[in-house]
């Protein structure tokens, strides 16, 4: 009997375990369409028959030219919009149930940071509103800022700061409620080079020592090989999927990779899938 | 040579880059005003005018600290000088409190509007429309509906403040953008979070410029509607002492409404700086 209970108890260990390694931040998207319908009421669609699976703990890049419908499949992940068909499942939930358990966290092209909110206060929002104790809510904000490299500006208002920085805050902001899936809507693309290229390596950094799994919008291809494990090629008119690269560059990634053949490759690779449509 | 060259440029650049500070700017523009005022009046006076149409500054500040009593040929008006400050208090105490129903009253319509769109398509266009009622004619109505000349004077002055303070606060709250908004569905916040931690922030600036708005109309609301019965308040003095033909004290309170009026506007100024620390990223 003892033995028995000992090893169910082993078993719901291991498949806990097993959920967090795989489940959590695993998202699959199948048959998934969507149309807009406008205001004078003509139809657009936006997105036709994506089927996608991302890994729990994955860097996935959404990568394609303007209008392939990039955001849109976003903001169906982060129950923002409703499908129009086609079913979704964020960490074994509906995208609903998902956010109402705060799984996810989401970062802009702007920062959207609220302007009458110190950085650190901005970044406790989302705590504020799991209603976690002040202490807490606190401890964790300034932790998510030493993590950005913002410890300093902490008590500056978001005018204060640069772009990149604003940027940074509104990633720690994201980070705060450790959610199990972070998604990113071209969060780089109003930044200069030199701090782009900065924050790529922050960023793989963050996401190496907090496991989550990271959707990151972008129509920059270099960027998207540099980051990712997997890129998904998007094409407009109607907005679908129209390849899947698996980016096998080895890991840590560092700046020096951007100089090898092997990233060239991926980049011209990406480029002819896109030549191709 | 090039050494000197830099310190004029250097003195170049200060001497363009001065601005006087506030504090002298309102000193000069004061005694300007003094000045013409008094070089007006003189010449009024010196071409044989009456000395009461145009009188000296002097006369006016004596004016307000005396006790001399006004009396006209068919009425005994109470006009001595020192009743402008109780005047003034009559006015601005019921300008004050109408404008506190108003801003109450605004900032509900406003949430309302925002929560309820059946409230914001019927309401909206109503406020529009209650705009366009002249102050003219709606004075004597309220003064016809409160059998109470307070009541009717603090409602006329929360009638003018309802609006300014109801659209802007509404549209300050149109105008919080979408994905601010929609963080705070990401973190799933309830309706009660959503205006606490973001809607009103965010609509302070907006519901300020209302603030500026209202307040020096329900003080001019309040004053209109003392013009029309006689029972005290700055309005009143205005109307008695231009019957008395006593233009002198006319001036005086019409100055006095004048002073409270710029008081007023600064008052709410005052309170957005402190209310309001930062500035917008957008
Ligand atoms: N709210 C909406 N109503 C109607 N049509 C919309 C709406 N949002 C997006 N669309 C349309 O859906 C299509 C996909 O838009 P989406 O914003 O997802 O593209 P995107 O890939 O993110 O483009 P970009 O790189 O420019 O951000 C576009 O044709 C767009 O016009
Ligand atoms: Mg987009």
């Amino acid at each position: 009997m003892e033995r028995i209970a000992i090893r169910d108890r082993l078993n719901m260990a291991v498949a806990t375990q097993y959920y967090a390694d795989h489940e959590e931040g695993r998202i699959s998207i199948e048959n998934l369409n969507m149309v807009y319908e406008t205001d004078k009421g003509d139809k657009v669609t936006a997105l036709t028959d994506v089927n996608l699976e991302i890994e729990s703990g994955s860097f996935v890049s959404l990568l394609g030219p303007s209008g392939c419908g990039k955001t849109t499949l976003l903001r169906i992940i982060a129950d923002l919009i409703t499908p129009t068909s086609g079913s979704v499942s964020v960490g074994g939930m509906s995208p609903t149930q998902a956010r109402m358990a705060r799984k996810l966290g989401m970062v802009f092209q702007s920062a959207v940071l609220y302007d009458w909110r110190s950085v650190l206060k901005n970044v406790e929002m989302p705590l504020e509103i799991m209603h976690l104790p002040k202490g807490e809510r606190r401890d964790r904000a300034e932790h998510m800022l030493e993590m950005v490299g913002l410890k300093d500006f902490a008590h500056r208002y978001p005018y204060e700061l640069s772009g990149g920085m604003q940027q940074r805050v509104s990633i720690a902001r994201a980070l705060a409620v450790n959610p199990g899936i972070l998604l990113m809507d071209e969060p780089f693309s109003a930044l200069d080079e030199f701090t782009r290229e900065k924050l790529h390596d922050d960023l793989l950094g963050i996401w190496k020592e907090n496991k989550m799994t990271i959707v990151f919008v972008t129509h920059n291809i270099s960027e998207s090989v540099y980051l990712s494990d997997k890129v998904v090629v998007m094409s407009p008119h109607p907005g679908r999927v129209s390849a899947v690269l698996d980016i096998s560059l080895n890991r840590p990634r560092c700046a020096q990779m951007r100089e090898t053949e092997e990233y060239y490759d991926y980049i011209a690779e990406i480029r002819s899938d896109f030549e191709g449509v | 040579m090039r050494g000197s060259h830099t310190a004029q440029e250097k003195e170049q650049k200060t001497s363009r880059e001065f601005i006087p500070p506030r504090w002298l700017v309102t000193i000069v523009w004061l005694i300007g005003f003094f000045a013409v005022w008094e070089i007006i009046a003189a010449a009024v006076q010196a071409s044989g005018g009456s000395n009461t149409v145009f009188p000296h500054l002097y006369d006016m500040i004596y004016w307000c600290f005396s006790t001399d009593t006004v009396q006209t040929a068919t009425q005994s008006y109470s006009l001595c000088g020192a009743t402008i400050w109780s005047y003034l208090w009559d006015t601005l105490s019921v300008a004050i409190l109408g404008f506190l129903i108003g801003f109450a009253l605004g900032i509900v319509f406003a949430l309302l509007m925002s929560l309820f769109l059946p409230v914001q398509k019927v309401g909206y266009p109503l406020l529009l429309v209650s705009q366009m009622i002249p102050m003219l004619g709606l004075a004597p109505i309220f003064l016809s509906i409160f059998p109470e000349l307070f009541t009717s004077k603090m409602f006329m002055a929360a009638y003018m403040s309802f609006f300014p303070i109801a659209a802007n606060t509404f549209a300050g709250f149109k105008a919080v953008d979408r994905e601010r908004k929609e963080l705070l569905k990401i973190s799933a916040a309830n309706t009660y979070q959503v205006y606490t931690k973001l809607m009103f922030p965010a609509a302070l600036p907006s519901l300020f410029v209302g603030l500026k708005l209202a307040a020096p109309s329900a003080f001019c609301a309040v004053i209109f509607t003392e013009l029309l019965r006689t029972q005290g308040g700055l309005g009143y003095g205005i109307f008695a002492s231009q019957y008395a033909s006593r233009w002198d004290l006319c001036w005086g309170y019409i100055f006095m409404a004048i002073l409270a009026g710029v008081l007023i506007f600064y008052l709410v100024e005052l309170v957005r700086h402190f209310v309001i620390r930062w500035k917008s990223t957008d």
